[in-house]
Formats: C-alpha cells, structure tokens, sequence
C-alpha cells in the first residue's frame, strides 16, 4: 500500500528518485526547481544519501557522472540556464553511456528570461542540446503523480539504457500541488544495474556485439575507463573510422531501436476523436480541461498526451493522425514538438498550434477556441 | 452544472497566501478526501509584487489547475485588488480593508473585512493568512474545521503548543467571520 500524500510536483520528484534508488544528488538550485533540491538535502541524508551543493551546473553534471561511475543512481535538478551549462557534461554522459537523471523544470527563457513563469521552451534542447550525433530519453510529467511514478521510469531507462534521461517537467507541474500516493517497495519494479561476470581481464565495458555491456563501477575488479573522446570496446582512445561509424550508430540506435518500448503516451476520448490535441506536460493539462468542454458541447475531441517526449512515439502520432480531421498542439513555445507531428503528417490534414510564450499557461478557453473552429 | 469550487487567494509576496491555500487544498485532499489542487504565481522578487494562489476543489478529476471562473476572490492587497475589481463577474470579492482602498463604486459583490485588525486583537499579525483560511472555510464550506485544523497542526508541527493554539484560534476566528458572511449573503 502505498502513502498518500498531498505535495509540490519538485517534491515528489524527490520522493520517486529516492523510491526508485537514488542516492546521489549534485546541484545549483535555480528556481522553478529549488524544491528539488531543498528536499533532497533533506531526504537524502535520511535514507543513507548524499546531497552536494555544488558551485555551478557544470560541476554538478561532472559530479553525477563520478557517482554513477561509482556505482550509485544519481540525479540533478535545474531549469534552462543551468540545462545550458549541462550540456557539456551531459554530452560526456552520452558518450561515456553513464546513467544518470537530469530534471528541468522549464521556465520562460533564452536566458534568464522571466525565472517564476512556465513555459516548454527546452523542448529541442532537451533533444539536442548537446553537441554531435546522438540519442535521448526525454519524460514529461503532466501531475504530482507523475512526478513520482515517471521518476522511477527515468531511472528504470536509465540504467536499462545505459544514458542520461532528462526528466522534463515545467514551472506548471514542479509548482503544482495535489495528491500522490507515494508507492511502497513493493509495488514498484526497479531496474538495477548487472555486474559484469567472468573473468575481470576480459571486461570490455564498451563491447555491445551482444547487448549493452553491463556497466561496473570504480573500484570493482572490473576497470573501465571513461572517455568522451572517441573510444574502442575498452574504452581506450581509437579514431579509426570504422570505430567512430560504429560508436556512433549504438549511441543513436541503442535507444531509436528500443523507441516502442520506450514510448509512452496516454490516450483519452480518442476512440471516436476527429479533432486530436497532441500535447505534454503542463500544457496537456489545459488540453484534458479543453477536451472535457468539448465533448460537452458534443464535439468529438480526443487527447493524446506524449509522455515520452524522445525518442518520439512514431506509432501512436501517426494513428492520432490516421483517425483525426484535425490535429492541434498546443505548447508554451512557438511550435517545437509540432514539427514532429507535422513530419508524420502524410496525410496532409491541418496540424494547428496553439502557442503561449508571456510566461502564462495555456487557459482551457485558448484551446478551445480552436476546437470549436476546427469543429465547424 | 458547476461540480467544482474556484478560489483565488491573491496580494503581494510575503503575505502566505500559497501557505493559506496549500492548507486548504491539503486539507480538502487528505481531511475531506476530494481532489483538490494548489497553484501559483509570483514574481522574482521574493517580497512586495503580486503573488497569488489557485485553490480548486472537486468530486471529479482536476485538470487546468489554475482558476477560470472563480467562486470567491480575496485580496490582502491593493495591487491584487486593482487586478481582480471589477473583473470577476458575480464571484464575490472579499478583501482586506486595512490594506485595501475599495472603488467607490464596485461593481459585483463586495465585502471587506479588517483581517489585519483581527489578527493583531488575536495577538500577532502574522496570524493573517491562518484568519484568512478561516473566512475562506466558513464562507465557502470547502473543508470542515476538524481537517484544517489537522492541516495546521500537521504544518506546525515541532512548534511550541502556544504558536499551535494561536493559529487554531486565528482559524476559529476567521470561521466565525467567513460563516456570518455566508449568513448575511443568504
């Protein structure tokens, strides 16, 4: 049984990190996710942890690489600035295949922007923020609860998947209070890292001819190194070229190949649905309050909420098209995951977007409208 | 039919407004066992720009957490008060009249109340906020007095007996008032 709870969206991230088995948190906190780290200093501590406040974001992202090296399940939490500094380092986690989770909760930017007001500005960045060829999983949690269950998928992916997960969330969900219950042990399946076996001389940590090679940790008789340059199955520095084609290709299709696995989506009113909103996050919040109103005006209006944001649900977008008449996508930016749809959209209906970008949420009322005229 | 209650509890940054909301939802949530969500704005500045907290409680699912058609609007300050005169249709605008200069003609439903006045005769002004949640749950009848109180004493756990019976009484207060208003409004 689990705890119910009523708590702030950052908070129970705490909650599903710790659940999920976390013990490491490194960080500068930056508001909207401060919460994040106020509560892990706190609860960390509790449960055998280790909270570090560190100089800047750049540093943290280092930190949670040495940990996770080290063995432990680590996370941070900013928000685009500090998401900005990450980069770099993040990039050494991709190359390095270092599980770690990252949460962005989004404000308003470029740049310092407006630091308390929401906006899914960091949608691309999340994606490609860092430099070079490469995949990433991307969640977008659309409740308190969410905060706490999709914590634990992160995790789940990463360490599965041997990447950093960026856990995006926004000003919207990170502040929001409401109900969770808090799963016991018991009721959540936690992935665990596999220790290599077999002779320590032979561990090639780099080495996925037969699955991901399982990640040891320092200190274990199996010795890995940890390189962003380009490397072999040991992890030695190796520029031949048919080692870059080949590194290069897994660190894309470990993920791209797993992408239905990975996909998460959640569908409503969708089975006679002739007008779809694609949406995520805080804003597929005002899209469910839209939809409810629609229906209630007897308009066959549907969501399909993505929740894994990257690698795409190619699946799931192209059915919400097969079946739509009409597909709009509301998001706080100026249209970043509409191209995505838009790109599946071989049947050439309208793929609208309705956009916020003042720092407001998307009211109901803003999407409706929409609905409405796509109804006529 | 309208199935869920809307209320805007808004003034300046360092006025606990999110506290006084956040208690109101918790309580509806784990006291009265209905969904209920808190959201907020607020500025960079930490004190004295527009802050204010959403409060919505329902038998059914919440999704837009923020309030479109409220239900009653308070305002601890001038500068939420010019936001929301005016502007809210037949909800009822409470606001506080030690802080607030009313319209002289305001249209909708009016009613203030000296709630700083009352929370310095209860011994500390500080008590503003509990007061408020108080007007807010006799008025409203969103929460009963038993969960806001096991709201209260859960969040001041670990403070001194004294501080716990002055916010309880502070709630009491306000309940007193916020009933005697849904009285005069019947």
């Amino acid at each position: 049984m689990g705890e119910f709870r009523f708590m702030q969206g950052n908070e129970a991230m705490t909650e599903g990190a710790i659940a999920a088995g976390a013990r490491f948190y490194a960080g500068y906190p930056i508001t909207p996710s401060s919460e994040v780290a106020e509560t892990s200093s706190i609860r960390l501590p509790q449960v055998g942890g280790l909270y570090v406040q560190m100089e800047d974001e750049i540093g943290s992202m280092a930190a949670l690489i040495g940990a996770s090296a080290a063995g432990k399940k680590a996370y941070t939490a900013t928000s685009g600035p500090g998401l900005s500094l990450m980069a770099e380092n993040l990039g050494v986690a991709v190359m390095g295949e270092i599980p770690c989770v990252l949460i962005d909760v989004q404000r308003s930017g470029p740049s310092t922007g407006l630091a308390t007001k929401p906006a899914q500005g960091d949608v691309l960045q999340a994606r490609w923020g860092t430099h070079g060829d490469h995949s990433i999983i991307v969640l977008s949690p659309s409740s308190v609860q969410d905060c706490f269950d999709l914590m634990v998928t992160a995790f789940n992916y990463s360490e599965k998947y041997r990447t950093p997960v960026i856990f995006l969330s926004d000003e919207i969900i990170g502040h929001l209070r409401e109900q969770v219950i808090l799963k016991s042990p018991e009721e959540l399946d936690i992935f665990e890292r596999p220790e290599p076996t077999g002779d320590p001389k032979d561990y090639r940590p780099y080495d996925h001819s037969n699955g991901l090679a399982p990640l040891s940790h320092f200190g274990s008789p199996y010795i890995f190194k940890v390189n962003g340059s380009m490397h072999d199955e040991w992890g030695r520095p190796c520029a031949r070229p048919d080692n870059a084609d080949r590194i290069i290709r897994h660190l894309s299709e470990k993920i791209e190949a797993h992408a239905e696995e990975i996909a998460i989506t959640r569908r409503y009113n969708m089975d006679d649905a002739e007008i779809v909103l694609i949406c995520y996050g805080g804003a597929a919040r005002s899209a469910l309050s839209a939809m409810k109103k629609a229906r209630e005006e007897g308009i066959k209006a549907g969501v399909l909420q993505i929740v894994t944001l990257w690698p795409v649900p190619d699946q799931e977008i192209r059915e919400a098209i097969a079946q739509a008449k009409t597909v709009i996508v509301p998001e706080l930016n100026l249209g970043q995951y509409i191209g995505e749809v838009e790109k599946r959209n071989e049947k050439n209906i309208p793929v609208i977007g309705v956009n916020r970008i003042d720092g407001q949420p998307i009211v109901p009322a803003q999407i409706l409208a929409e609905v409405e005229e796509a109804a006529k | 039919m309208k199935t869920q209650k809307e209320i805007t509890i808004s003034g300046v940054g360092g006025q606990g407004m999110i506290l006084c909301g956040t208690l109101i939802a918790e309580a509806a949530a784990v006291h009265e066992h209905k969904k209920a969500t808190l959201s907020s704005e607020y500025g960079v500045e930490t004190r004295g720009t527009f802050a204010k907290s959403d409060v919505i409680v329902s038998d059914e699912e919440i999704y837009f957490p923020d309030v479109t058609e409220p239900d009653l609007v308070v305002c601890l300050h001038q500068v939420a008060y010019a936001r929301y005169s005016g502007k809210i249709g037949d909800a009822l605008l409470l606001f506080n009249s030690d802080e607030v200069a009313p319209d002289a003609v305001a249209q909708g439903p009016q009613k203030g109340l000296p709630i700083t006045q009352m929370a310095k005769e209860l011994g500390n002004p500080q008590t503003t906020n509990i007061l408020t949640m108080g007007i807010i749950a006799g008025l409203t009848k969103v929460i009963t007095p038993e969960g806001a109180k096991e709201a209260i004493r859960k969040f001041f756990q670990g403070k001194s007996d004294k501080v716990i019976a002055l916010n309880e009484k502070a709630f009491d207060r306000g309940y007193e008032e916020g009933a005697k208003l849904q009285e005069d409004a019947i």
